[in-house]
């Protein structure tokens, strides 16, 4: 214990301790522990995929990485920044290395969580470089801080939706037919309806206040199905119309209350 | 330690490096601070700024996430760290928000050997919404029948983001004031502007929400917070359905959890239902009250609350409140008087024969408040990430 402690003063003494900060939420992370950094020879391998604080609507994202070293090679734990999501190697738009180490040496790892953060330590024989992400992954440090503006803020130039159009939509095998963009209806407001024919597990949305169940209007939907296809007999298991109104399922795949 | 590092771009498009020092970590310990906890209204700057907090009688939770007192304590505030003994100036630049329990856009600033570095950042409003759980609740819909089958629902990915408290007369203020509605400005602003807002007419409730790109809380989605999920744990929520047994109160899976149950009215529970005998025996009311299984409060008891009906629109009206006794029917999950929403007075309700008894006397406007929700359609399986 002793002798660790003072190897770890002397450390601290020759300069030999590098910590860094990161500001950013982390994507991806890997069980670090377990990771084995000797093999394959001259890979590089992603620890870590972070994106970064947005400016000027820019968004980047950045990755820590390590080149397992080739025999008579050095072992290289790197930050590099990308403008896409992946750090596909070769894209990157800049490097910045934090530890360089002899193949001949071991470079060791160790992870700790607590409530300042996400702290990752390697420990070559030469250095230590502590590296700590405050937003890390359960303990979060300024666990209501975003580094990134708030979407919301830029939607509104969006075009609005009129009432009664669709607002998200599927096809009969369940893709996308319409993306969701409720958020986009006109009066902000959109129920939720239910379409037997084309993707019954699956909600669709209609721009427009909450009403139905009314005469004329799209039964209320109590839940989607998990069964598809569905027969409209089944379908009307999962409506609502008002009393003395009767479930009707139209040949578009609607189900009106007449 | 604290020698940090992270990449932007300037306006020019190069990247600049510079290193994350521990004055940023500093001013962002401060600004999160601030943020979470609430700043203190009697701070002087604040009251420089912001007049109006002055004398204003607030619980904690409601200074907590509120953007307008985050912003009233550091609009043109000379604030500063200190690190190894030397003042290094910092500011906090807020970008408008419409509602005071949004998120809040910030642009944090900070000077240090002549040279300005600005950071963008998001303060997440987590003290405010509560998001219901996703999986399958109870309600009533046209049918009376009391059958699981036609009282069942489910969220079928569905985000349901709803107010922790009732609307204060504070953010009706400042949508008023935005709106130009000097009717309802002049009418709240003697008022105690933390107080649940209860003069609106049920159209203004509805503009309100609108506005803030949100609608009036739903009376499903009320029945759905209000019954106990009765389930072992909360991510049962997600596969197994309810019992039409299921409390109808939101304290606990037993029916006698909630005080309304019980056979004696029970003073030290006002927390829970704050009922006429409470407000008879003027035992102090405690905040946050009448907190339910998911987090949101303010649900039985109090002031009435009013919600949209699509399913039985003449059955608008949360009664329970401090205008009937503990153990009256409406103090139970699942039950609606009406409201026309026109005004206030007692004609304009319909308790449907179980009517508030109120002083001759007495002919003060009957108390309804409204809490606003949100919704978004999740994907299954999709998270947050990558925007």
């Amino acid at each position: 214990m002793i002798r660790v402690l003072s190897f770890l003063f002397l450390m601290i003494l020759s300069g030999m301790i590098h910590a860094e900060l990161i500001l950013g939420d982390i994507l991806e992370y890997s069980n670090l522990e377990e990771l084995d950094l000797t093999r394959p020879v001259g890979a590089y391998k992603k620890l870590i995929q972070w994106k970064l604080p947005r400016i000027d609507s820019q968004r980047l994202y950045q990755c820590l990485l390590y080149k397992v070293p080739r025999t008579n090679e050095s072992g290289e734990l790197f930050i590099s920044t990308f403008y896409d999501r992946g750090c596909e190697i070769g894209k990157e738009i800049q490097k910045r290395s934090l530890l360089q180490h002899k193949s001949s040496e071991s470079l060791n790892l160790k992870t700790q969580s607590d409530h300042s953060g996400l702290h990752i330590q390697f420990i070559s024989e030469s250095k230590i470089l502590k590296i700590t992400f405050p937003q890390g992954i359960d303990h979060k440090r300024w666990a209501s801080l975003d580094f990134s503006l708030n979407t919301s803020s830029l939607s509104h130039t969006n075009e609005k939706i009129k009432d009664g159009d669709y607002c998200m939509m599927w096809n009969k095998n369940c893709d996308t037919e319409i993306s969701y963009n409720c958020q986009n209806c006109a009066e902000g407001l959109w129920s939720e309806s239910l379409n037997y024919k084309e993707c019954p597990s699956k909600l669709v949305g209609v721009c427009g206040d909450s009403s139905c169940g009314g005469k004329d209007q799209p039964a209320c939907l109590k839940m989607v199905s998990l069964k598809f296809p569905l027969s409209c007999e089944e379908a009307l298991e999962f409506v609502n119309c008002e009393p003395l109104l009767i479930a009707n399922c139209e040949g578009t795949g609607e189900i009106i209350c007449r | 330690m604290g020698i940090g590092y992270f990449g932007f771009f300037t306006k020019n498009k190069d990247i600049v490096n510079y290193n994350m020092t521990p004055e940023w970590e500093l001013a962002l310990d401060e600004v999160v601070n601030i943020w979470e906890q609430g700043a203190d209204i009697s701070d002087a700057h604040l009251l420089k700024e912001c007049g109006f907090y002055k004398n204003a009688e607030v619980n904690r939770e409601l200074l907590q996430c509120n953007s307008q007192i985050f912003k009233c304590f550091f609009d043109k505030r000379p604030a500063k760290i200190k690190y190894k003994g030397q003042w290094i100036p910092y500011q906090v630049e807020s970008i408008a928000s419409a509602h005071q329990r949004d998120d809040l856009d910030i642009i944090l600033s900070i000077k240090k050997n002549e040279q300005k570095r600005k950071l963008s950042l998001t303060l997440k409003n987590n003290c405010h919404k509560i998001t219901l759980p996703q999986g399958y609740y109870m309600t009533r819909f046209f049918k009376k029948s009391n059958r699981l089958k036609d009282r069942l629902w489910h969220t079928s990915g569905i985000q349901y983001s709803i107010d922790k408290y009732l609307v204060r007369n504070i953010e009706v203020l400042n949508w008023a004031k935005q709106r130009g509605h000097k009717e309802i400005i002049k009418h709240i602003e003697n008022k105690n502007i933390f107080a649940v807002s209860t003069d609106l007419k049920s159209t203004q409730m509805k503009s309100f929400c609108q506005d803030h790109g949100e609608e009036v809380l739903s009376s499903k989605v009320h029945d759905a917070l209000t019954f106990h999920h009765g389930r072992q744990t909360l991510s049962d929520i997600g596969n197994i359905p309810p019992s039409v047994n299921a409390a109808p109160h939101p304290f606990g899976p037993r029916k006698d959890d909630g005080p309304q149950f019980k056979s004696e009215f029970d003073s030290k529970e006002c927390f829970k239902v704050y009922s006429k005998e409470c407000l008879d025996q003027k035992i102090m009311r405690s905040f946050p009250e009448s907190i339910g299984w998911s987090g949101v409060a303010e649900l039985l008891g109090g002031e009435m609350e009013f919600v949209i009906n699509p399913y039985l629109p003449r059955r608008n009206l949360i009664a329970s409140s401090f205008y009937f006794p503990f153990d009256s029917q409406w103090h139970r999950a699942g039950e609606f008087a009406y409201w026309d929403g026109r005004s206030h007075d007692k004609r304009n309700f319909n308790f449907y024969g179980v009517a508030p008894v109120l002083d001759r006397e007495n002919n003060s406007p009957l108390k309804v408040g409204f809490r606003c929700m949100s919704k978004q359609y999740i994907e299954q399986g999709k998270e947050r990430g990558d925007d």
